[in-house]
């Protein structure tokens, strides 16, 4: 049978070479890296060396010498029948050289900008979370000091009228939709050291920070296809610099909380890599009436209590913390909404919006607020564009 | 006494078969005159074929010389022992052999031609040869429409037809019945006696002894004489 | 079935192992042919589509726009306003590395709005900043990468037109889809700067669902136009539907040549099995038994001749990839294809007709060979008597299909059913070919002397052997034949026609296709007003995008003297004219065939205000495309379509004035325009013609590929032939045949048959240049031109089959020459 064999041996021969030259699939491809979007060498941009003086509404207005910046609105709203609802809107802008890009096409821009739209349903337990990318050039997005504005494609900020304040703010996309009108309520905070705010102890590793730590918000908010009237609280948080999370860093977590009694509370600890937290944490507390008080990172110490994984990144964020600030007489417990607000996006972090429970200066104090949690996971997108 | 016609000096012949050679032949030692008619014997097998396609040059032996009127018939060429079978040598097959494309007369032609003879003249003598052998008529057949002993005398016809010093029958009764066999060797003794045409043949029929002016046998590869 | 039966089978190949080397052969040349063949054509097409898809992405429609293009706040709005979140801004033109000597697409995109279409634009390692934020940066495949020798943050030149930008690389292009390897992908600014395009993109490729598409397309600016991309890759692929179709029309040419071979060889196998067979079946193997194991034995020689046939059909379709490759982009100004696709279904094809033709050819003599009845080993006359009334049979068969072939032909019909006809009459006439042999060697068989007869009895008798290798032969010199009078009836056309529209005696052409032309209204004038120049014309060219592929459009602004440069096929020249300046438009021929238009046809052309009935003046002969042009006079253009960048003026001399003036009059003037090209008239229709002998490379080389296959068939045949003839030789040697005679008589006979075979070739030949110039030709592009059927060819293709017989006869005439006519004898003795 030997005939046989050979046949059977070729035919099965054959079919190997078949399968062997068959196309492979190609790759999946993916979005494009966010870290390619930051050209250039530091010193090549302006950095945040000094203290400088705050002139608004100028400094509303972007900052195009320096390489990244952020428009950061979170808030608490409530519709008519009490239902709490979470928003944040991020407008980032990153410049991909450190010089004006030459050249005579109306699409040359030297400015990138990327927007984040979140919006937590925290009574259906759901959260929704959206991004846009585009340059900034044609009017396709940008920033402009006044009239104050900053918009990514139809996604918009901007003051309402010919005063400084309200904002409008309009975004929507899939199954939310955000118009709100905010108002400021306080006058700008200087984070850190008169609004320079240090990340390490390099020169020049530091950021230019302010907030509006209580903005009322009121409007309109769709989720779900449902419009609903909304009213709440925001907080803006602008900051612009020139520097990267120093490398014994793994990320941060940030709070930013609003009491009752009228007071805010803003901390953020960075974390290193070795477990601990970096020195250059720092907090904020802006009482009801009165100056703001910077706190040191030895003057307050957050501890995790509960944990939450992520299906869709398989990421554990601590969603439950203490927070004790002796100086103030602070032991608080921070509790997110939901655990559900993961931004699975280009950048992934999980932000949200959270209650606080506790004792401040010896009375019990209640509130809300907004937490955001960095480098969890592990992972390369771990981390916000830079450090904040 | 005339110096004999052929001389076959220690003629040996060799078959390489399966690696292991095959000696068909183990020195053969034979003369004949001219005109002489001489008839081997043997078992299938032992070497008749081979001793007369060494004869006709068509084969080259192992070993020994087969000299033609003093010529070493394997020192020359293949082309000139090709040259000599055309002039010299008649060839008789068992299985007749004719070509089957031509005709039963072109076939007579063909030896003719070969040697150089105009057409007409070739043509003209291949229908005599044919009257000869008693198939005049015959000449536009082709081969395949005769019968087994006509297509034999066809043979017989073309192998002598340009007067060939040396006639090789090989078997030429074979393939035949013994009364047609019998009109065969008649056929072909007569006119190799007729011309003074040596006849070599190989043959197992017994009634050719009779006519024979010489019997030999091959056994294991030797001649043995044995009286006529 | 025992395996003792298959055993005396294998014995019977080892033993004649050069009988079943050549069966093997002729099975491997006729995969090969086809493979290869199959595999170019898939590799084109699969070009096409990714030339496409590169270019296009995932784009399910295209907004397009008018000579200029789309307006960028198109862009703006359909974003900002529409809310359109799947649309992606494409700036596109054509450039050149002049380091590598390769035209390349320059694509401008938005990195920001890729996402959703084109992969390779996403950036692994790339400086994305780079890109967009620094002018002069691109990205580049790893090809040309390698190519150009360069490290991510080198220089490199990019020429467009006329002018040589150094650009520096920030990334390589993630994939390595061949069509890749055409692409310098820059930042849509970038794209706008190199290009010279501002304001404008070339399109917007979007990804919409229908109901977003219809919404879309209702409410669209004027000038633009929404198309759909499928559209469009089909318009595409049926760009080169017809070249495609030609090319695999000769590869199935080569395949009917192969199948022939392979039932010649297998049926020759299985008659020699014949005594074989005869005492199986003595000994009581049933017929199914000995019918299987030929069969198997048939699969299993298939199964080798595939798989050698597939070895070396892919080294041959790289060869012809690269042919069909220059052709594509001499014919459609496409990007080349460069890289073998391997297609398994093509491998498969091959495989399955390899296997499936050796057994199929085996099935019709191995079950004759089964039926005869035990012992009766048919002798070679009652075969040849088959083989007459075979003979009969072939030429009532051939004649019915040669009938039928001519009326598919006669009736109306598509390029695929003009090819079916020609093959039914080719086939009909293959048929004939053995009895035209016998009726041909007839004289040579019954003239001349014995030794020649023997030779021109010995070639017809052999016909049962040789007959389809014979066929074989003719069919492949027909071809060889008709295909060269095909090229040489269209060279000539092309040429008569070139030498007619070549009225001007210099042109100057616009190099590359940039937005902006080199070429302007105030050089024009310039040159009209040389004292050495009697007149002008001016040429814009112009692609518009549709739903059915590119419709291209061809401004003229000439004077009474270009006039004569056009040849009316239909309408009256004096009216044309006049039609023309009047708003009308004239169509080319292939348009015209296509569209089924005449002189006083509306045709309906999108303008930019929409939709607009155009009356067809006059339809004139043109070889230039393929799909035809509509020309219409410069102000139509202007007044309908926009301004489009002018592509070529035509110098007129005055008769007084001396060519040598002229042309040192107009040297300066073109050295000090960079861009613009001047060409003398002699140099353009030289050009031209070159152009044209290599679109017709490829058909040469398939055409020798044919012949190779037959010439293959003949020594199979031949030395199958010579073995069976073994025997008569030695008898020939015995009557005194010297070993020459009996060489020379093997190549004489095989001589004859190729003579024949050539002689029946000529009028097949003839009928098949015909049925493509008129048929096949007319239908696929839409020309028609003078049949001419030179007597060069018909020699050369005489001398082919000549000399491929001879050829094929030389080794088993060395054999012969060798053979030892004592062995011959002994063996069946």
């Amino acid at each position: 049978m030997r005939a046989l064999a050979v046949l059977l041996l070729s035919l099965a021969v054959l079919a190997l070479g078949v399968w062997w030259l068959r196309p492979t699939p190609e790759p999946a491809d993916g979005v494009f890296s966010l870290q390619g979007l930051l050209g250039g060498e530091f010193g090549e941009y302006a950095r945040a060396e000094a203290v400088r003086p705050f002139r608004f509404p100028d400094d509303h207005g972007p900052h195009p010498d320096f390489r990244s910046e952020w428009w950061y609105v979170t808030g608490n709203l409530r519709g008519p029948a009490g239902e709490r609802y979470g928003f944040q809107f991020t407008v980032f802008r990153f410049a991909m050289a450190p010089r004006e890009r030459d050249g005579a096409s109306a699409w040359g821009t030297r400015q990138a900008y990327m927007a984040h739209l979140a919006v937590a349903d925290i009574g259906a337990g759901r959260s929704y979370a959206y991004e846009r990318f585009a340059r900034g050039a044609l009017d396709l997005a940008g920033a402009q000091a006044q009239p104050f504005a900053v918009w990514l494609e139809d996604w918009r900020l901007s003051q309402a009228g010919a005063e400084p304040f309200p904002w409008l703010l309009r975004a929507a996309e899939g199954e939310v939709g955000l118009s709100l009108r905010l108002a400021a309520d306080k006058p700008p905070v200087l984070q850190g050291e008169q609004g320079l705010s240090r990340k390490g102890p390099e020169p020049g590793n530091a950021s230019y920070y302010y907030s509006y730590t209580r903005m009322s918000a009121e409007g309109e908010l769709t989720v779900g296809g449902r419009t609903v009237p909304v009213r709440g609280e925001a907080w803006l948080d602008r900051e612009w610099s020139t520097s990267a999370l120093s490398p014994d860093l793994e990320g941060w977590d940030w709070f930013s909380l609003q009491l009752e009694d009228g007071g805010e509370l803003m901390l953020y600890q960075l974390r290193r890599t070795d477990g601990g937290a970096s020195p250059f944490s720092a907090a904020t507390y802006v009482p009801a009436d009165g100056a703001p008080r910077s706190l040191s990172a030895g003057e307050f110490r957050l501890s995790a209590l509960a944990h939450w994984r992520s299906p869709a990144s398989g990421a554990r964020y601590p969603i439950r913390w203490r927070v004790e600030v002796p100086a103030l007489a602070a032991d608080l417990v921070v509790s997110a909404g939901i655990p559900a607000q993961e931004l699975n996006l280009s950048v992934r972090y999980w932000e949200g919006a959270v209650d606080v429970v506790g004792t401040l200066g010896g009375q019990s104090a209640r509130g809300v607020g907004y937490m955001e949690l960095t480098g969890y996971g592990g992972g390369e997108s771990g981390r916000t564009p830079a450090g904040r | 006494m005339p110096t004999p016609q052929i001389v076959v000096q220690h003629l040996s012949k060799r078959y390489a078969a399966h690696g292991r050679g095959t000696e068909v032949l183990r020195g053969v030692d034979l003369a004949i005159r001219r005109g002489e008619f001489v008839v081997l014997l043997g078992r299938s097998g032992s070497g008749k074929s081979t001793l007369l396609n060494l004869l006709g040059g068509l084969d080259t032996p192992s070993g020994g010389r087969v000299l033609i009127e003093g010529r070493d018939l394997f020192a020359q060429s293949e082309r000139e022992r090709s040259l000599w079978r055309r002039l010299a040598v008649g060839i008789v097959f068992q299985s007749y052999n004719l070509i089957p494309t031509l005709t039963v007369l072109e076939n007579l032609r063909l030896p003719l031609e070969l040697l150089g003879r105009r057409r007409r003249e070739a043509a003209a003598a291949a229908e005599a040869q044919l009257e000869r052998v008693g198939l005049g008529g015959y000449g536009a057949a082709f081969p395949d429409q005769l019968s087994g002993g006509e297509q034999q005398r066809v043979a017989v016809a073309r192998a002598l037809i340009h007067r060939p010093a040396l006639v090789l029958a090989d078997e030429p009764t074979g393939s035949l019945d013994l009364e047609t066999a019998r009109q065969v060797l008649a056929l072909l003794d007569d006119l190799c006696r007729s011309e003074g045409m040596t006849l070599v043949m190989a043959t197992h029929a017994r009634e050719v002894i009779g006519l024979a002016d010489r019997v030999l046998t091959l056994v294991d590869g030797r001649l043995r004489e044995s009286p006529a | 079935m025992t395996p003792l039966i298959l055993r005396a089978g294998w014995r019977q190949l080892t033993r004649y192992r050069g009988q079943w080397l050549l069966a093997v052969l002729a099975i491997a040349l006729g995969v090969a042919v086809v493979v290869a063949v199959d595999l170019a054509n898939q590799s084109a097409l699969r070009a096409f589509e990714t030339a496409h898809e590169v270019l296009s992405g995932r784009a399910s429609h295209q907004l397009v726009g008018g000579p200029e293009g789309v307006p960028e706040d198109v862009y703006r709005a359909l974003r900002l306003e529409r809310g359109v979140r799947t649309a992606a801004p494409v700036v596109e033109g054509r450039g050149e590395l002049p380091a590598l000597g390769r035209k390349v697409t320059v694509l401008g995109l938005d990195p920001f709005a890729e996402g959703p279409f084109r992969s390779y634009a996403s950036l692994g390692g790339g400086d994305l900043a780079a890109l967009i934020g620094v002018p002069g940066t691109a990205l580049l495949p790893a090809a040309a990468i390698r190519a150009l020798g360069l490290a991510l943050g080198d220089r490199f030149t990019l020429r467009v037109g006329a002018v040589e930008t150094s650009l520096r690389l920030v990334g390589e292009l993630a994939g390595e889809e061949p069509a890749l390897a055409e692409l310098v992908v820059v930042d849509i600014a970038t794209a706008q700067e190199l290009l010279g395009r501002f304001g404008y993109l070339s399109r917007i490729d979007l990804l919409l669902g229908d109901e977003q598409a219809r919404a879309l397309a209702e409410r669209l600016p004027p000038g633009l136009r929404l198309l759909s991309a499928r559209g469009q890759a089909e318009a595409m692929s049926a760009l080169t539907a017809a070249f495609r179709l030609n090319l695999s029309a000769l590869s199935l040419l080569a395949l009917l040549v192969g199948l022939f071979l392979i039932y010649n060889t297998l049926s020759f196998a299985v008659v020699r099995r014949r005594p074989i067979v005869g005492t199986l079946r003595a000994m009581g193997v049933t017929r199914g038994e000995v019918l299987a194991g030929l069969l198997l034995e048939a699969a299993a020689l298939g199964l080798l001749g595939t798989l050698v046939g597939l070895l070396l059909g892919l080294p041959l379709a790289q060869g012809l990839v690269r042919l069909v490759g220059r052709t594509v982009e001499a014919l459609y100004y496409q990007q080349a294809v460069t890289a073998l696709v391997l297609a398994p279904a093509s491998l498969l094809k091959a495989a399955l007709l390899g296997v499936a033709g050796a057994v199929l050819a085996a099935w019709l003599p191995a079950r004759e060979a089964a039926a005869q009845p035990p012992r009766a080993a048919l002798s070679r006359a009652a075969l040849e008597t088959g083989s007459r009334r075979w003979l009969g049979r072939g030429l009532a068969l051939g004649a019915l299909l040669m009938l039928v072939g001519g009326a598919v032909l006669a009736a109306p019909g598509g390029v695929t059913l003009g090819f079916a006809g020609l093959f039914a009459v080719v086939l009909g006439a293959a048929l004939w070919v053995p009895a035209l042999t016998v009726a041909l060697l007839a004289p040579v068989s019954r003239l001349g002397g014995t030794v020649v007869r023997l030779a021109g009895r010995g070639a017809t008798a052999s016909l049962s052997r040789t007959g389809v290798a014979v066929a074989a032969l003719a069919i492949a010199v027909s071809s060889v034949v008709g295909v060269g009078a095909m090229i040489h009836s269209f060279r000539g056309s092309v040429e008569a026609w070139l030498k007619r529209t070549l009225q001007a005696d210099y042109y100057f052409a616009a190099e590359g296709q940039g937005a902006v032309s080199p070429l302007t209204p105030a050089l024009a004038e310039r040159l009209r007003a040389l004292p050495e120049v009697a007149d002008v014309s001016i040429s814009r060219q112009l692609a518009l995008a549709t739903e059915r592929g590119p419709l291209r459009l061809w401004a003229l602004e000439l004077g009474p003297k270009a006039w004569s440069g056009f040849q009316f096929l239909a309408g009256d020249p004096e009216r044309v004219w006049q039609a023309f300046h009047a708003g009308a438009v004239m169509v080319s021929e292939p348009f015209a065939y296509r569209h089924g238009l005449r002189p006083g046809d509306a045709l309906t052309l999108p303008t930019r205000e929409g939709p607009r009935p155009f009356a067809v003046a006059g339809v004139y002969r043109d070889y230039g495309s393929e799909q035809g042009v509509v020309a219409m006079h410069g102000e139509t253009l202007r007044r309908w379509f926009g301004e489009a960048p002018m592509t070529g003026i035509g110098v007129y001399r005055r008769p007084e004035a001396a060519p040598q003036a002229l042309a040192e009059a107009l040297r300066p003037i073109a050295e000090a325009v960079p861009g613009a090209q001047l060409r003398s008239q002699g140099a353009i229709l030289e050009r031209s013609l070159e152009i044209f002998d290599q679109v017709f490379v490829i058909t040469g080389v398939l055409r020798l590929l044919a012949a190779a296959v037959a010439f293959a068939g003949i020594l199979a045949a031949l030395a199958a032939l010579q073995l069976e003839r073994a025997r008569e030789g030695a008898v020939l040697r015995a009557l005194g045949f010297t070993p020459g005679q009996q060489a020379g008589l093997t190549v004489a006979q095989s001589m004859l048959l190729g003579l024949a075979a050539g002689l029946c070739a000529l009028p097949i030949g003839a009928v098949l240049s015909g049925v493509l110039v008129h048929v096949i030709l007319r239908r696929a592009f839409g020309w028609s031109m003078e049949f001419q059927v030179p007597a060069a060819t018909l020699i050369e293709g005489l001398a082919l089959a000549v000399v491929a017989a001879t050829l094929a006869a030389l080794y088993p005439a060395w054999r012969s020459y060798r053979a030892s006519p004592a062995e011959a004898l002994r063996e069946e003795g």
